[in-house]
């Protein structure tokens, strides 16, 4: 509940102070450094997310201007709210959080609310929840999905601390790889796993998450690092060697004669271990190998690392990245707007790759603020292309779930710690193995489980569902105030004057009840529910 | 016809008398226990009216590269034949492996490719390229090759969609299952994607409940008048959100409920019933997710649905199966027994319901495997010389196309690269593959890239 509470241990002085301060655990910049900051980016000087945010929208707007684009207008407050909800912690707001937020009078309660989600543990369960599926990427094999809740929880832990990017990349690089020894115990396994411990798997899996490089591709063109060729790709594969969940799995040290690296298989071949740019690990380290590799992908002078986070952050919120499509950084495809793209990724260095930082100023801009509305019929969305809309996106299968059972207050009839049965149903079903946000895909089967699955059906129930019982029940309703009640748990908006009179019809005749979960079901199946819009 | 889930311009909520009496007839004929044979008549005026009978095409897709060395291009005396025996065909001089029985009386039927010879070796790639035909470049999104034949062969307005994929495994590239520029409405139904059931489940009910449509039927407990207001209802709210928002996700729910509510109200839906089936017919089949599926496949096909496909990924829960790293040949023996029977009965069964001139049977995976053995005793990925087979409809069967070296490891006589196989599939269902499709960018894009020839020898 984002309520007075919450205000008085969080008095609003101080949300300005996080605002234009930014302060991290980690940051240890003097203060006299923050004051008369230039509003422009200066190359290693930090900048506050409010300022990042101002200059980001000017960048855009004169851009626009030069080009004669005029962008879409800004979202109303319902659509606002609920976007930010899903966005930030992977949910819609309940029926007070939305009344709250459009009864608030205050000017600035947007970037309010974008720090008050910040705030939340739920913002680091989402994180880790989009994190996942990157890592992850849609993989359906049964023996990866059963560590992916582990996976979750590892990043939830770190997320929750909000530890530097850089240090969640280098230890789910460097993990020991013991099987949990009970359920969802927290462990980054399921990357391995996913791969199926094969180094050439982790090294394409790697090298694609965490800097947006497809080293499949290069094969056959050239690679951002150099002439890439099959042997340096199996010398990049050779940090991977021997990775295993039973017994040795590359913690051991690297003997020198270790080093020399890897065979290419179906070859006599014997290739030694390199980075992508051609660059030996350093010999005389007492690091073992997976060591020498994190430290080499999260280094500060690799900027494909910085590039990978921002793009995709970035893409998550925005519906595209700089660079389309959102994992392939390759040179082929040069970044839309690389000022701003190049700024974001230096301050996010700068600010010690804080996600918390990126993420608040981007959910600071106007950029992000743009409606969806009025996107053409057919064919490309210009105006989306450069950012001057919003694109449609689908809810992932997360946000589906969350949404869900925030809208029709859905418990599990037996709630048990180490398996939530309604969950999995709805990742099995909505999981799509998309990288990008407006490619999600509605099935056939999704539309059907929606109109006559189990937990529609027994939300829409009016004997079985104790929130629309309440609903058709509560005194203090009127039939309007019915219907405004689940639209508002729904949409996040209050019906239209159509709407209202349309369904205050309905529920006029004997049959109200049975009108009011007919609505409830209509919200639940909607376009406009299943959409971030 | 105006489908329910049309984003329209229309006055609000009223009730859209422009298709109404469309919209009723839809749901009047989903009222319960109508006669099952009823689709027959359905279709009767519309077989008759057409004098072309349109082709189908059946899409076997071995998820992981089958090897060729074991199937259909055996090296016997050579050591990296293996271990498994050539048998004699029904053709003269054709030879398959010793565990492919039943493929080998129907051989007079099956053009066998052994000369296929192509550059990706990495599965995600691989199969991108063999659904696509061409490989991503730049901007343009490539429809699948399913959806490509869908949109030539299928109707507008048909109760089943005209794409249906069984038992895939997207997650190895999720663009081979994706419609493209194409938009949404060819996207394929995807069924089986549930939990893995065991090919050789020993359990009927489990090989065939995970290839049913899930919630295709509503609650017993909603009134179909009920079920009406509600549709009704939703499709104007939608009507209204659509007016002001739109863009791929918006278009492709609307074409996913338009699809559904479609299946809901089709009698045509009991495709997906095979325990109308006599269980003799479901055994013969192979009580496993992929012979379950060949029979679906055959019921889909009978009902015009044009492309189907059925993936084969694996024993026992394996995703690629054909993917046999170490002990190629306990696992190629177990798939081939599964194969044997789901496409051999797939083949006979077509032929004795008068089918098997109008479907094409396509049977390939992403790449080949290595004629020589690895000390796992596995085989690992060759793009290098692979095989398929295309059988049936608008196919010269009884032959082989091609003739790869006495080791195997080269293609001696005519390479046959990706886009000349889906030429030749295009020209055996009477589909011109220099055909052109306006893409996302606004360029027209041939069904298969303009540079493959056709296989003469095998659609003439």
């Amino acid at each position: 509940m984002m309520g007075t509470r919450l205000r008085l241990i969080f008095p609003r002085v101080v949300l300005v102070l996080a605002l234009s301060l930014t302060l991290t655990a980690t940051d240890n910049t003097p203060a006299e450094d923050l004051v008369g900051t230039p509003a422009t980016p200066v190359a290693e000087r930090k900048m506050p997310a409010a300022d990042l945010a101002r200059w980001i929208d000017e960048q855009f707007q004169r851009d626009w201007k030069q080009q004669g684009i005029v962008p879409a207008p800004l979202t109303n407050d319902s659509e606002f709210v609920r976007r930010a909800f899903l966005d930030l912690i992977g949910r819609i707001p309940s029926v007070a959080e939305v009344r709250e937020f459009l009864d608030d009078p205050t000017p600035d309660k947007r970037p309010y609310l974008v720090e008050e989600l910040l705030q939340r543990g739920a913002f680091a369960n989402h994180l880790a929840n989009t994190f996942r599926d990157l890592m992850l990427a849609g993989t359906t094999a049964p023996e990866t999905r059963a560590l992916a809740p582990s996976l979750e929880i590892w990043l939830k832990l770190r997320f929750t601390a909000n530890m530097p990017y850089d240090q969640v990349v280098s230890e789910l690089l460097t993990a020991p790889l013991d099987r949990p020894a009970i359920p969802r115990a927290p462990t980054p396994l399921a990357f391995y796993q996913a791969a199926e411990f094969k180094p050439e798997q982790l090294a394409a899996n790697a090298s694609r998450v965490f800097m947006g490089i497809q080293v499949q591709c290069a094969q056959c063109h050239d690679h951002p690092f150099a002439e890439w060729k099959q042997p340096q790709f199996w010398s990049f594969a050779a940090f991977f060697k021997n990775v295993s969940p039973q017994g040795t799995d590359g913690q051991a040290m690297m003997q020198s004669d270790d080093i020399d690296g890897i065979k290419i298989p179906g070859k006599d071949v014997l290739v030694p271990a390199l980075f992508l740019d051609g660059s030996p690990p350093v010999r005389d380290s007492k690091d073992n190998r997976r060591a020498m590799l994190a430290h080499w992908v999260t280094s500060p002078t690799n900027p494909y690392f910085a590039k990978a986070a921002v793009n995709r952050v970035w893409g998550s919120y925005l519906g595209r990245g700089f660079v389309q499509p959102l994992d392939d950084l390759d040179p082929s495809h040069p970044p839309a707007y690389p000022e701003i793209f190049d700024a974001l990724c230096t301050q996010f260095r700068l600010h010690h790759y804080d996600l918390k930082y990126l993420i608040r100023v981007i959910a600071a801009t106007q950029v992000y603020q743009l409606s969806c509305r009025g996107a053409p019929r057919e064919g490309e969305d210009h105006l989306a292309v450069q950012f001057a809309r919003m694109p449609l996106r689908r809810l992932t299968s997360d946000q589906i779930y969350a949404s869900f059972i925030q809208a029709t207050g859905f418990r599990e009839a037996t709630p048990n710690i180490s398996e939530n049965v309604a969950r999995d149903e709805f990742q099995e079903k909505f999981a799509d193995s998309s990288v990008s946000p407006t490619e999600i895909k509605t099935t056939i089967l999704q539309a059907l489980s929606l109109m006559n699955g189990r937990h529609v059906t027994l939300a829409t129930d009016l004997e079985k569902s104790e929130f629309l019982s309440v609903i058709a029940e509560a005194p203090f309703l009127d039939a309007s105030g019915r219907i405004e009640s689940l639209f508002l748990a729904t949409l996040s908006r209050m019906p239209d004057d159509a709407e209202r009179q349309l369904f205050v019809d309905a529920l006029g005749t004997d049959e109200s009840k049975a009108a009011l979960a007919d609505l409830f079901w209509m919200l639940l199946n909607s376009a406009e529910f299943l959409l971030n819009h | 016809m105006q489908h329910p889930f049309e984003p329209k311009r229309q006055p609000m909520f009223d009730g859209g008398s422009l298709n109404r009496r469309d919209w009723m007839k839809l749901c009047a004929a989903g009222a319960v226990g109508t006669s099952v044979s009823g689709w027959f008549g359905a279709f009767a005026n519309d077989v008759a009216a057409r004098t072309d009978r349109r082709r189908s095409c059946i899409l076997l897709w071995m998820s992981g590269g089958p090897s060729q060395i074991d199937t259909f291009d055996l090296k016997p005396g050579h050591a990296n034949g293996g271990t498994f025996q050539e048998i004699e065909t029904a053709v003269p001089g054709m030879k398959f492996s010793q565990h492919l029985p039943r493929l080998a009386k129907l051989s007079n039927h099956l053009a066998v490719v052994r000369s296929m010879s192509t550059k990706e070796g990495d599965h995600s790639r691989a199969t991108l390229l063999a659904h696509c035909g061409y490989m991503p470049q730049g901007p343009v999104q490539y429809p699948t090759f399913g959806s490509l034949i869908a949109n030539e062969l299928g109707r507008e307005g048909a109760e089943l969609p005209n794409f249906v994929s069984i038992a895939p495994n997207r997650a190895i590239s999720p663009a081979s299952y994706d419609p493209g520029f194409l938009g949404a409405q060819l996207a394929p139904l995807v069924v089986g994607n549930g939990a893995a059931v065991p090919n050789g489940a020993a359990n009927q009910m489990e090989a065939s409940n995970d290839l049913k449509v899930q919630d295709l039927e509503p609650s017993k407990e909603i009134p179909s008048k009920t079920l009406e207001t509600r549709l009704t209802r939703l499709r104007s709210m939608n009507g209204r959100f659509f007016e002001n928002f739109s863009g791929p996700p918006a278009q492709s729910y609307n074409a996913a409920y338009e699809h559904a509510v479609r299946l809901m109200r089709s009698e045509a839906a009991s495709a997906f019933s095979l325990d109308q089936e006599p269980d003799v017919v479901r055994e013969a089949y192979g009580k496993n997710r992929f012979g379950q599926g060949c029979l679906l496949a055959r019921r889909l096909i009978e009902r015009n649905v044009p492309f189907v496909e059925i993936t084969l990924g694996g024993i026992d829960q394996q995703i690629l199966g054909w993917d046999t790293h170490a002990e190629n040949f306990d696992k190629i023996k177990q798939l081939s027994q599964v194969l044997d029977s789901g496409w051999g009965t797939l083949i006979e069964e077509l032929r004795d319901r008068g089918r098997l001139d109008d479907t094409l049977i396509v049977w390939m995976g992403e790449f080949g495997r290595t004629p020589k053995i690895n000390p796992q005793g596995g085989r690992d990925h060759y793009p290098q010389v692979w095989s398929t087979v295309l059988a049936g409809g608008g196919i010269q069967g009884g032959q082989t196309i091609g003739r790869t070296s006495a080791d195997g490891m080269e293609v001696e006589d005519r390479p046959v690269a990706i886009p000349d196989l889906l030429a030749t599939i295009c020209q055996g269902l009477g589909i011109d593959p220099m055909k052109s499709n306006i893409s996302n960018v606004g360029r027209p894009i041939r069904l298969v890239d303009p540079a493959a020839k056709a296989l003469k020898e095998i659609v003439g």
